[in-house]
């Protein structure tokens, strides 16, 4: 029979652990901009749009001008995602346009259609670039206007840089105007390393890659979010609210999308281009050059068939190292899921530099340059796809040396509910059985520092 | 209610010691005093030792970090209502004493 106290006690165990599954399951926001049943409507909008390509045409015959008129006649628009805001007096709709910003070929930025009504009722456009801040964007995902950290560029319809805006956790901080010095476009596909330059009221020359390939030297400078004017047209700014930045976050490549978050340079450090880091190889002849594969594995539970343990789920990891007359070049690297969550399951793979893994142990194999060159061409090209239980870190590197004329002591092993494959934990163990006459090390380690990329 | 209590036992236990923590862990992610020096735990390998040794490296190639501030943060919040990371937080706690601090905070 129960005590009362155990009663009350056990009521607080169940709402507690019921208050924490739905804190930690809830779902993420809308990454997409809540539609207002006001704001400038879309047919409005929509015929508004059609005269501004019809008195382009007239503009093109007139002046037998293509490049000054053509910005708006390469727009592609999907009206059907048209969204129609009103913030305040201000009347707005956005639609996302195709053609994203680049740098790098990483995409930074997209790019909307921003058609605003006027306190005395005209319609006028922009095209916005909106390009958030890297760590803003990697460690958001979803881009919110209420949040925002980054830059939105105004360009007229003819691809002309107006003005901007810097945005840092949602509050203005800065503004963005074309260069006084000089506005150049260039037809490039390459950033132009300057560096700012300083000029008078601080303002600090700087450049990016616009969504049409060119590159934009812009000013800009920090100022508090009172000094700041919307200094264009009569309808105000959209400092005080609406939701111009939103859009997915991390979904990957759409028009008027954020970039996927994992695409950002210098975001993801330990994501690495595989051929690049096997090019390296090349620079040491073959002829003459000792050449070594060795196999790390991290053991979940050192020593015990556990899958599971202070490890996690443990690790296995291929190590190349050439060696020629005492010049030595080492790169050690895994497969990995690209992916958070459950998703790890089975998600589109990467590679990850593993240089400075723990491991508990690892086995040597010397090799000749034809196999050496075999497990290159593997790794270079490693396959797309990872799944936890049918290919693995364990299974690419098995393959790995498989390509290469080496068997690993068995790698497989049960990994629960009936079901058998290769794993870190199985691996470690049968090592351990071949022991350090079979060139196994049973004492573990910490991998060195790799080579790196060679370009 | 002695079976739902020995059930949700059973539950926190299996999801701290089988490949669900793997799956539900969060990314864990530290840096130095000035974003220099990031990381992120991954599964696999990827986990606070290797932080620990990168962090070695970078601070012998950068003495003038060393020297300003060697502190490694974590720039993840604590959730101790997670229940599939207390055993990380009992067996693996080194991590969550770390000094926070804010992917940002910081950072020119």
């Amino acid at each position: 029979m129960q005590t009362p106290v155990n009663h009350k006690i056990t009521i607080c165990f169940v709402a507690f652990f019921c208050v924490a599954s739905m804190i930690s399951c809830r779902k993420e926001e809308s990454p997409f901009i809540e539609t207002s049943p006001s704001g400038l409507n879309r047919k409005e909008a929509q015929n508004w749009f059609g005269q501004q390509l019809q008195q382009t045409d007239h503009a093109r015959v007139k002046t037998y001008s293509i490049d000054s008129v053509d910005a708006i006649s390469k727009l592609e628009i999907d009206w059907d995602k048209y969204t129609g805001e009103k913030t305040g007096k201000l009347d707005y709709g956005l639609v996302s346009l195709n053609g994203q910003v680049f740098n790098n070929n990483y995409q930074t930025g997209y790019r909307k259609l921003l058609i605003e009504k006027n306190q005395n009722d005209t319609l006028s456009g922009h095209i916005l670039e909106i390009i958030p801040d890297g760590l803003y964007l990697q460690t958001h995902g979803i881009i919110q206007r209420k949040d925002f950290s980054g830059r939105v560029f105004f360009y007229d319809l003819h691809y002309r840089l107006k003005k901007g805006l810097v945005y840092e956790n949602g509050t203005l901080t800065g503004e963005i105007k074309p260069s006084s010095n000089k506005t150049q476009l260039q037809r490039e596909v390459t950033v132009m390393k300057v560096a700012p330059i300083p000029g008078i009221d601080g303002w600090h020359d700087h450049n990016y890659i616009n969504g049409e390939g060119e590159v934009v030297i812009y000013s800009e400078r920090i100022s508090s979010p009172a000094t700041i004017n919307d200094n264009f047209g009569s309808s105000g700014g959209f400092t005080s609210g609406g939701d111009f930045t939103g859009s997915g976050g991390g979904g990957g490549g759409a028009a008027g999308t954020a970039p996927p978050v994992s695409n950002l340079p210098g975001e993801n450090n330990n994501k690495i281009d595989p051929k690049s880091y096997m090019k390296c190889f090349q620079s040491l002849p073959d002829a003459g050059s000792k050449m070594t594969i060795t196999v790390y594995v991290q053991e979940p539970a050192p020593g015990l068939p556990f899958n599971i343990g202070s490890n996690s789920v443990g690790h296995t990891a291929i190590g190349l190292t050439k060696t020629y007359n005492g010049q030595s070049i080492t790169q050690v690297i895994g497969f990995y899921p690209d992916a958070t969550g459950k998703e790890k399951m089975h998600a589109p793979s990467k590679i990850l530099d593993n240089s400075g893994l723990s491991y508990t142990v690892s086995i040597s194999y010397t090799v000749i340059a034809s196999e050496f060159s075999k497990i290159i061409n593997f790794l270079s090209d490693p396959p797309k796809i990872y799944d936890l239980t049918q290919y693995n870190c364990t299974s690419f590197v098995n393959e790995a040396c498989l390509k290469g004329g080496i068997k690993l002591p068995d790698p497989t092993g049960n990994m629960g509910l009936g079901t058998s494959g290769m794993m870190p934990s199985a691996l470690g163990l049968s090592i351990r059985q071949v022991g350090s006459t079979g060139n196994a090390n049973v004492n573990g380690g910490t991998v060195p520092l790799n080579h790196g990329p060679c370009n | 209610m002695k079976k739902i209590i020995i059930l949700l036992l059973c539950l926190i236990i299996l999801s701290n010691i089988t490949p669900l923590a793997f799956l539900m862990a969060d990314n864990y992610t530290y840096r130095n005093y000035n974003n220099k020096f990031t990381f992120t735990e991954e599964s696999g390998g990827h986990d606070f030792k290797m932080a620990k040794t990168l962090y070695r490296w970078y601070l012998d190639k950068n003495p003038q970090d060393e020297k300003a501030d060697n502190k490694l943060y974590r720039t993840f919040k604590i959730k101790p209502w997670q229940f599939w990371t207390w055993r990380e937080m009992i067996f693996n706690h080194e991590r969550f004493s770390l000094p926070y601090l804010p992917l940002k905070a910081g950072v020119n």
